[in-house]
């Protein structure tokens, strides 16, 4: 039943957080906890509107061995973004951030992005451009220029998709305080070894691991696991935009 | 067993190869029928994409000022391009929309090195040259995944078509033997991406 349930891919499945997979490990801790809230906060909020409820913004980092290699995902991104099942009512964003290792270092060098059919009408690919040149591709700081590029993001789609009377401007300094004094949260890592450390024990009962053991594996066959968030459904449009830092 | 018995059974068993027969070829003429819905749906997504292309290449060349007088060849590569969409959509000719999806592809790369790398200086773009270029750009991502879907349909209903006992029926019926696949030319599958990256 296992095998069954199991498809080959040629790219990782979501993560559990599911907004953030950061596949190249270039993302600080800060970083994707900020992603996996907002995209969280987004969907929320959102889900329950009628037509074109339930947006979501995805985040991958690949690592590349070179610049021409972004090309290679000019339809695979399509691909990734159908995989993942981005946005309900096709109101998924997929963003691509890839990087190259030089001189033992990881450096950001461009972004691909892929919009859902809805999507793109309310974040057309003109837009998208605009924020992209004036966060992500002229700040020097990386972290801070993907905060500010999900947050226009999110401007943008809250008061054309969702008719939302404001939103605040992107600050700075706020974010800059977070930056420098965000702890990461293990407590999820923390429950699930503390689960499994209870069902490898001597101590538990064989009740008590039955009602360890099956959810866990219901879960697997129905659901691919643990899963804190996932796809609403969503379909790629093809539609998005790429930058290269030079 | 006497001659009635083995009569008996022998129509029964034809009854069931019948039965048999016909659930497979109503099966197979039905995964036909939806197959070839899904290939027209397929091209219907590479028309949208192609006539929105159409339309944003006219906006973007009215944003550029001096092509017509100092960059002659693009200028005709441009004209030339669109005429051949237009032509091909009118005709409703697929092998002519396939030459201009090409053409109108190169005739933009050109444009845009035209205007932002070389940095003519007897051409000049309004402001509203890059978000068109992006627009244009998103649109060429659109026409990628819709080509690459496309084809996949169109490999997925020739390999259908042919299997038997489908074979014997579709071209009874008026299904085609195969269709067409959106090829660019003999060297290329794909159309080479535009880098817009920004400079």
């Amino acid at each position: 039943m296992i095998l069954v349930g199991c498809k080959s891919t040629d790219f990782p499945r979501p993560t559990r957080e599911f907004y953030v997979n950061d596949f190249a490990h270039a993302l600080t801790e800060a970083t994707k906890h900020n992603i996996v809230q907002k995209g969280e906060t987004l969907y929320d909020l959102t889900k329950d509107y009628e037509g074109n409820g339930g947006a979501q913004i995805v985040f991958i980092t690949i690592l590349v061995e070179s610049v021409t290699q972004i090309a290679e995902y000019n339809i695979k991104k399509s691909e990734i973004f159908t995989q993942y099942k981005i946005g309900k009512n096709d109101m998924g964003l997929l963003v691509l951030l890839f990087f190259m290792e030089e001189n033992e270092e990881l450096n950001y060098i461009g972004l691909l992005t892929d919009s859902g059919w809805q999507m793109k009408i309310y974040l057309p690919s003109s837009k998208q451009g605009q924020i992209a040149d004036s966060t992500i591709e002229s700040n020097p700081d990386l972290e801070m220029g993907i905060a500010h590029f999900l947050h226009e993001l999110l401007k943008v789609i809250c008061l054309e998709a969702y008719d939302f009377e404001e939103f605040d401007d992107f600050d700075e300094e706020g974010y800059q305080e977070y930056f420098d004094t965000y702890v990461p949260d293990d407590s999820y890592d923390d429950l699930s070894m503390g689960l499994l450390i209870y069902l490898l024990s001597p101590y538990s009962s064989i009740e008590d691991k039955l009602w360890i053991l099956i959810p866990f594996i219901l879960s697997i066959l129905l659901g691919g696991g643990f899963v804190i968030n996932k796809g609403g459904g969503g379909i790629s449009s093809g539609a998005g935009i790429f930058r290269r830092r030079r | 067993m006497n001659k009635k018995t083995l009569t008996f059974g022998v129509l029964i068993v034809l009854g069931v190869l019948i039965v048999i027969f016909g659930i497979s070829m109503i099966s197979g003429y039905n995964t036909l029928v939806k197959q070839e819905v899904d290939v027209d749906g397929k091209f219907a997504n590479i028309d949208i994409a192609l006539a929105e292309r159409h339309t944003l290449i006219g906006q973007t060349v009215a944003t550029v000022t001096g092509l017509q007088e100092h960059a002659e060849d693009i200028y005709e590569m441009i004209t030339d391009a669109r005429a051949a969409y237009a032509e091909a959509k009118a005709n409703n000719d697929i092998e002519g929309l396939v030459e201009a999806d090409l053409l109108e592809s190169l005739a933009m790369s050109e444009l845009y090195a035209l205007v932002v790398v070389e940095d003519n200086p007897n051409i000049s773009a309004a402001p509203a040259f890059m978000q068109l270029i992006d627009s244009i750009s998103s649109t060429e991502g659109e026409l990628a995944y819709a080509r690459w879907l496309y084809n996949k349909s169109v490999e997925d209903y020739n390999k259908s078509v042919r299997l038997f006992p489908r074979v014997i029926f579709a071209n009874m019926v008026g299904f085609d033997k195969e269709k067409t696949f959106w090829l660019i030319g003999d060297e290329m599958t794909e159309v080479p991406p535009i880098d817009f990256g920004n400079d």
